[in-house]
């Protein structure tokens, strides 16, 4: 078992709180509540504050628009056959259609998901089509309290969590020049590929600078690995290249 | 070649939605058939699983049991403990418990199936919620077992086999990279650093599927884990020469003009034979004689590195040539381990 790290806490209790909100409206709409699927309400909720806003984004869209498309093909198909076998063509027709269209795996999965249960559950069966939208518009509900409990809480934006992660990386490979417990030259690897992740996510919030930030970056990370490699009397080369280019960043923060 | 890689891949993906399609359509007509309690969440389980290759889908499959395990505690504290709370301060305690006890467990995304169970017992079937909590995570665990099986014994998609031949891709993507470095061949374009972007994102996709190997070979009880570990030496060293390759690029060694020095290397030998080794990894030929090669290769830099060096050369103010040599020994010493894996095989 890990212990969860103080980010990981916030989460926890941001998710209660947004299904705090969601259970808060769904007693709200009153006792008739499930006959209109209601609870899905809470299922949005329980489905979003992914770890990062962007994640979040992500798997709302893909709910929502795999729910729609699943529950279009499926209904439609219910028309001609709705007994166990439709639930193996509903999913052919939903993964060879959904190819054709360009969903993500994600999308596609939640719609094979909709396939399932609105031939597999009788009461969603006899629903059909009002099941879609119930299911889809309580979603939307749900997912939208998540996202406004996610901005009104600990938001840090995008360019907040590239600058953390810059940060770290910049002590990683300190700790690498100056003969630390640094990282090894895998972990420096991965460490760099997850700070490239997150600039990709920042690109739209990009300062001006972060263009010759970015290189100086990245010719320090290549001397800091290259320099775990190379046999040993070569080392200096490297230990040098990846100092230079960590004080021409010091400057570039100075100025 | 884009043809030979592209028509088994499509066919074979038409091919696993067929088997899951006939797959889902009888368990549901089983469940149905058999009346079994929360019997949905086998189905859905079973599709979890199927969904991906062997190795991803028993990842998948883990992460949705212990969610719906942690879903169970979760309303088990939720609606045992808090009886008497108001139900929205039910839901609250159920999904920041879910949350906390998934990233205690290292779940990186099974907490939301242990979210749904939070909600689903608390609102759905509030009255039988121990009913619906419970067989619901029978039935998931049941589902999970039924899907690793199926997708291991029928039209099975390894991890490893996709693993490899996208590794095989990334090795020929190399070689054609080294060899455009040669001194030898007319003068041609070098690459730009955004094939080397490329490059990085291939080895860092490789890097990221490594568990799905390692789950697979755990299903398949393969008790030494030799894939593994060629994987991961095969990324490692593969990650030496790409980056020694790119720092080579940069530092223009195919320049038109070479200096005496960089001339009497042995650079254009090692160019060939570096591309051999990769070339012979991805396509599975065997290779002869080319570690004594690499070993001379290896032995002629480094006396001329070391002659350099005596002559005054210093390191810490290093001229091109030198950083040259650097990479050019560690593109050595890369090369020379790949072939000692090639060589295993």
């Amino acid at each position: 078992m890990k212990s969860p790290t103080s980010g990981q806490l916030r989460n926890a209790l941001q998710v209660g709180f947004a299904g705090f909100l969601a259970a808060g409206i769904y007693e709200l709409v009153g006792s008739d509540v499930n006959s209109i699927d209601g609870f899905y309400l809470v299922y949005g909720a329980a489905r979003s504050l992914l770890p990062t806003p962007e994640a979040s984004w992500a798997a709302a869209q893909a709910r929502v628009v795999g729910t729609v498309f699943g529950g279009v093909v499926v209904t439609l198909l219910m028309l001609v056959l709705d007994n166990w076998l439709a639930v193996g063509v509903g999913y052919v027709l939903i993964q060879l259609l959904g190819w054709r269209l360009g969903l993500s795996a994600a999308a596609l999965m939640n719609a094979s998901v909709i396939a399932v249960m609105l031939l597999a559950v009788p009461v969603y069966r006899q629903e059909g089509g009002w099941y879609v939208l119930y299911r889809t518009l309580w979603h939307l509900i749900g997912l939208a309290i998540g996202m406004l409990v996610e901005r009104l809480f600990w938001y840090r934006s995008a360019l907040e969590r590239l600058q953390q992660s810059e940060g770290d990386l910049i002590h990683s490979l300190n700790q690498c020049c100056n003969g630390g417990h640094g990282r090894s030259a895998e972990q420096l690897i991965e460490q760099y590929a997850c700070h490239c992740q997150m600039r990709q996510i920042a690109l739209a919030h990009r300062e001006q600078n972060h263009l010759q930030r970015d290189q100086l970056i990245e010719q320090a990370l290549c001397h800091a690995v290259a320099m775990q490699r190379v046999p040993e009397g070569l080392r200096l080369i490297d230990q040098e290249a990846c100092l230079a280019a960590l004080m021409e960043l010091q400057a570039l923060d100075r100025s | 070649m884009t043809l030979k890689i592209q028509r088994p891949k499509r066919a074979s993906r038409q091919a696993v939605i067929a088997r899951n399609g006939v797959v889902l359509a009888l368990l549901v007509g089983a469940i149905q058939f058999l009346q079994l309690p929360e019997g949905l969440f086998l189905a859905l389980a079973v599709l979890t699983v199927v969904e991906s290759n062997l190795g991803g889908g028993a990842i998948a499959g883990r992460e949705r049991l212990l969610g719906s395990l942690i879903g169970l505690l979760a309303v088990v504290i939720a609606s045992g403990a808090l009886q008497a709370a108001p139900q929205p301060l039910q839901v609250f305690s159920g999904l920041t418990l879910v949350r906390w006890f998934g990233f205690a467990s290292g779940l990186s995304s099974g907490y939301v199936v242990g979210g749904h169970m939070v909600a689903g017992s608390l609102l759905h079937d509030s009255a039988h919620w121990w009913h619906y909590a419970f067989w619901r995570t029978v039935m998931t665990l049941i589902g999970v077992l039924i899907g690793v099986m199926l997708s291991r014994q029928i039209y099975s998609q390894r991890a490893t086999s996709d693993w490899e031949d996208r590794c095989n891709l990334w090795l020929l993507a190399l070689a054609a990279a080294l060899l455009k470095l040669s001194p030898s061949r007319s003068p041609s374009m070098p690459d730009t650093p955004q094939v080397f972007e490329r490059l990085r994102d291939q080895r860092n996709q490789l890097r990221q599927a490594l568990p799905q190997l390692l789950v697979e070979q755990s299903v398949l009880e393969v008790h030494n884990n030799t894939t593994l570990l060629r994987a991961q030496i095969l990324l490692q060293h593969g990650s030496t020469a790409l980056s020694c390759v790119r720092d080579l690029t940069a530092l223009e060694l195919n320049s038109e003009q070479p200096s005496s020095w960089l001339a009497a290397l042995p650079v254009d030998e090692l160019i060939q034979e570096g591309a051999h080794v990769l070339k012979s990894l991805a396509e599975g030929h065997p290779l002869e004689l080319v570690m004594e090669q690499l070993q001379r290769i290896h032995a002629r830099i480094e006396a001329r590195v070391a002659e350099h060096l005596s002559q005054g050369a210093d390191p810490l103010r290093p001229d091109r040539t030198l950083v040259i040599a650097s990479r050019l020994l560690l593109l050595c010493d890369a090369l020379t381990e790949l072939h000692a894996v090639s060589a295993a095989r």
